[in-house]
This record gives structure tokens, C-alpha cells and sequence, in this order.
């Protein structure tokens, strides 16, 4: 298990779930009124 | 000489789409319940948000070539947010306002998602240069 997480380095984990609780985030608060 | 023209093009393409989005779709919007004032509306600061990032920080890491790699990262996470956002927001202005089907692909953000990739395409050959010389 731990190998596949150690493919890549921390800092790519790191920064890849802040990109998607980001994303996440903006999809939340996105509202589009006309 | 060619890596200066290319941020130029990066950082105009930035800076205009950041005047158009504040001029368009300015963040203080009038309040229609108290005439006269104005509202903040988040999502539209996040669409003066995005282009700000994309003008001073984009700009500033593609400047030099050990930080050009995270200016492509983030050039293309700003321009992938923009594709999507600007499709969603095109897509609810067509169900509120139910435009014509023969309307609605010039009346769609179609075009200024396409800017938003030349701006992409800029940052990757800008981003190519830097990583593998003038070619």
C-alpha cells in the first residue's frame, strides 16, 4: 500500500488535494443569477 | 529576445482578460432590492480574482526558469477554472434567458474560452523555450 503512495513525493499529494478541495470549494460557492 | 515577446504576450493576454472580466463582470453589483447601492457578489470577484492571479503571479514565476514550472501549473489550473466556469456561466445564461439554439453558439463564452487556451498555449511554449532553448 505505502509504495503506491510513495510514488510520489509528499508535496504532490499535498498539493494535489488542495487543488481539489479547492475545486470542490469553488463548484460551492459558484452561483450564476440573471 | 523571443522569451521576452512571449511573457509580454502572456502578461497582455492576462491583463486584458482581467479588464474585461472587471469591466463586464464587475464584483459590486446594484442591489435591486435598495436602489442606488451595491452588493458584493462573490463569484464574480473570483472572476477579477482569477485573472489578478494570473497577471502578477503567473507572470512573475514564468520570469525565471527555475520557477517557469509552476507557472505553467498554475497557468493551466487558471485557464482549466476559467474553460469551465465560463461554460457554466454561458450555459445558465442560455436556460435563464432561453436563447435561440441558432443564438447560442456566438452568444456562448465559445470565443473567450478559446482566448483563455491561447493563453495557455502561450505559457507552454514559453515554458518549452525556457526547458529546451529556442527551436
Amino acid at each position: 500500500m505505502l509504495k503506491y503512495f510513495m510514488r510520489y513525493q509528499p508535496g504532490w499529494w499535498v498539493l494535489h488535494i488542495i487543488i481539489i478541495v479547492l475545486t470542490f470549494y469553488l463548484g460551492h460557492k459558484m452561483t450564476f443569477t440573471f | 529576445m523571443k522569451k521576452n515577446t512571449l511573457l509580454t504576450v502572456l502578461f497582455l493576454l492576462a491583463v486584458s482578460g482581467l479588464l474585461l472580466h472587471y469591466r463586464i463582470h464587475n464584483f459590486m453589483v446594484a442591489d435591486k432590492l435598495h436602489p442606488g447601492n451595491s452588493v458584493f457578489d462573490g463569484t464574480k470577484f473570483f472572476a477579477t480574482l482569477f485573472p489578478l492571479i494570473d497577471t502578477i503571479l503567473v507572470t512573475a514565476l514564468f520570469m525565471s526558469r527555475k520557477t517557469a514550472v509552476y507557472g505553467y501549473l498554475l497557468n493551466g489550473l487558471i485557464v482549466i477554472y476559467g474553460t469551465v466556469f465560463m461554460a457554466h456561466f454561458s450555459l445558465a445564461e442560455m436556460a435563464a434567458k432561453s436563447i435561440p439554439l441558432q443564438a447560442m453558439f456566438l452568444k456562448s463564452t465559445l470565443p473567450d474560452i478559446g482566448i483563455a487556451w491561447a493563453d495557455f498555449l502561450v505559457g507552454k511554449t514559453l515554458y518549452d523555450q525556457y526547458m529546451n532553448g529556442p527551436s
